[in-house]
């Protein structure tokens, strides 16, 4: 189960497979806004990360998407913070406007 | 180090993003001088953020309809709509080396600049971390960093007036961008200089080359042959592609 915000209303909903992707969006304090778009097809799920933040190099971008699909799948928030914290230092990217928890937060709060 | 000053000049959208990246590559190369530029953007345009959905922050089917460019920056941050009348925008590239290592610390140092002019023409004015300039509480310049390839590049924005309307009615606002900031519209959040200064056009310019030159060995300058050809490759390639602007 996804809780996505869509035009600003917050709402529960189940990933389907044939469904093209559901939005979440976050506005950090004293940060930036962000929004995870989750799209599952045929069973894979991709995520996009969007938003008016920092982040250098600019190809790090590709690699905490690719983390935060496979933190997806961590056994529990714990694990999916600390996968896409190390992703993070082993890449030497940084964010400015908001922080690897704040993702997590939002990526677990949608799937539980 | 001697830095050059380009006078304020118009390009379009895709030109001075490209003329941007052209200093860039050429600073990388040591082929140019670190560079403070002042530029306006005719047709006016949107610059979403590196990281940004187009789809989500701007009204494409409204700037058609009033002739308004889009472009993605190379820079992160939000969007932004560059009146081509009612903003000055700003670049400052030079080796990474030359400018602060914290980029909190860099924003502070450039935007103070930007709050120097504006305290000459008796404005005041305070930087609001991350990337704003405040003028009684509502934003009046933004800016945006990045450093590539040991490069650093900082453009920012001085709104000279605003037409809100206009400027709400291309972007997206985005309701949430709110929260936490005890405003009731977005509309709220800007303001400009014309609320505060009967300070003429040229009169800010001469303010702004003054502040970012203070401190610095700045010279009047041009571009160079290989920078235009460069930029000129920037736009075909990158800044007027849908692949890139499109990209998210």
């Amino acid at each position: 189960m996804l809780r996505c915000c869509i035009n600003g209303q917050m709402a529960n909903r189940t990933l389907m497979p044939s469904e093209p992707s559901l939005v979440i969006e976050r506005k950090v304090e004293g940060g930036k806004l962000f929004r995870l778009r989750v799209t599952n097809i045929e069973g894979s799920p991709s995520i996009q990360l969007t938003g008016d933040f920092f982040l250098e190099p600019e190809e790090g971008i590709d690699i905490i998407e690719g983390c935060l699909v496979e933190c997806l799948e961590a056994p529990d928030k714990r694990e999916a913070e600390r996968k896409l914290r190390r992703a993070i230092t082993e890449s030497q990217i940084q964010i400015l406007g908001f922080e690897a928890k704040d993702i997590v937060d939002a990526l677990w709060e949608a799937r539980s | 180090m001697i830095w050059r000053l380009i006078r304020f000049e118009y390009h379009d959208a895709a030109m001075n993003m490209a003329l941007d990246e052209a200093v860039c590559n050429g600073v990388r190369d040591s082929t140019s001088s670190p560079t403070i530029r002042f530029y306006g953007w005719k047709p006016s345009a949107v610059s979403i953020g590196r990281f940004q959905s187009l789809q989500d922050e701007v009204d494409l089917k409204r700037c058609d309809e009033l002739g308004v460019d889009v472009v993605r920056r190379r820079t992160g941050g939000g969007a932004v709509f560059h009146d081509s009348e009612n903003e000055v925008t700003y670049s400052i590239i030079a080796p990474e080396l030359a400018m602060p290592k914290d980029i909190n610390v860099a924003y502070q140092e450039i935007c103070g600049c930007v709050v120097s002019a504006l305290a000459s023409l008796r404005v005041e004015s305070k930087f609001s971390p991350i990337n704003d300039i405040l003028v009684d509480g509502k934003k009046i310049s933004g800016s945006a960093q990045s450093r590539r390839n040991s490069v650093f590049l900082q453009h920012g924005t001085l709104l000279l007036d605003v037409d809100i309307e206009k400027m709400f009615g291309v972007l997206r606002t985005n309701e949430a961008k709110n929260v936490g900031r005890n405003i009731a519209s977005a509309k709220e959040r800007v303001t400009s200089l014309k609320e505060h200064s009967g300070a003429s056009k040229q009169e800010v310019l001469s303010a702004l080359e003054m502040a970012f030159a203070s401190g610095r060995n700045c010279q009047h300058g041009i571009w160079s042959a290989n920078e235009l050809q460069e930029a000129e490759r920037l736009v075909l390639q990158r800044y007027s592609t849908t692949e890139w602007n499109c990209e998210r």
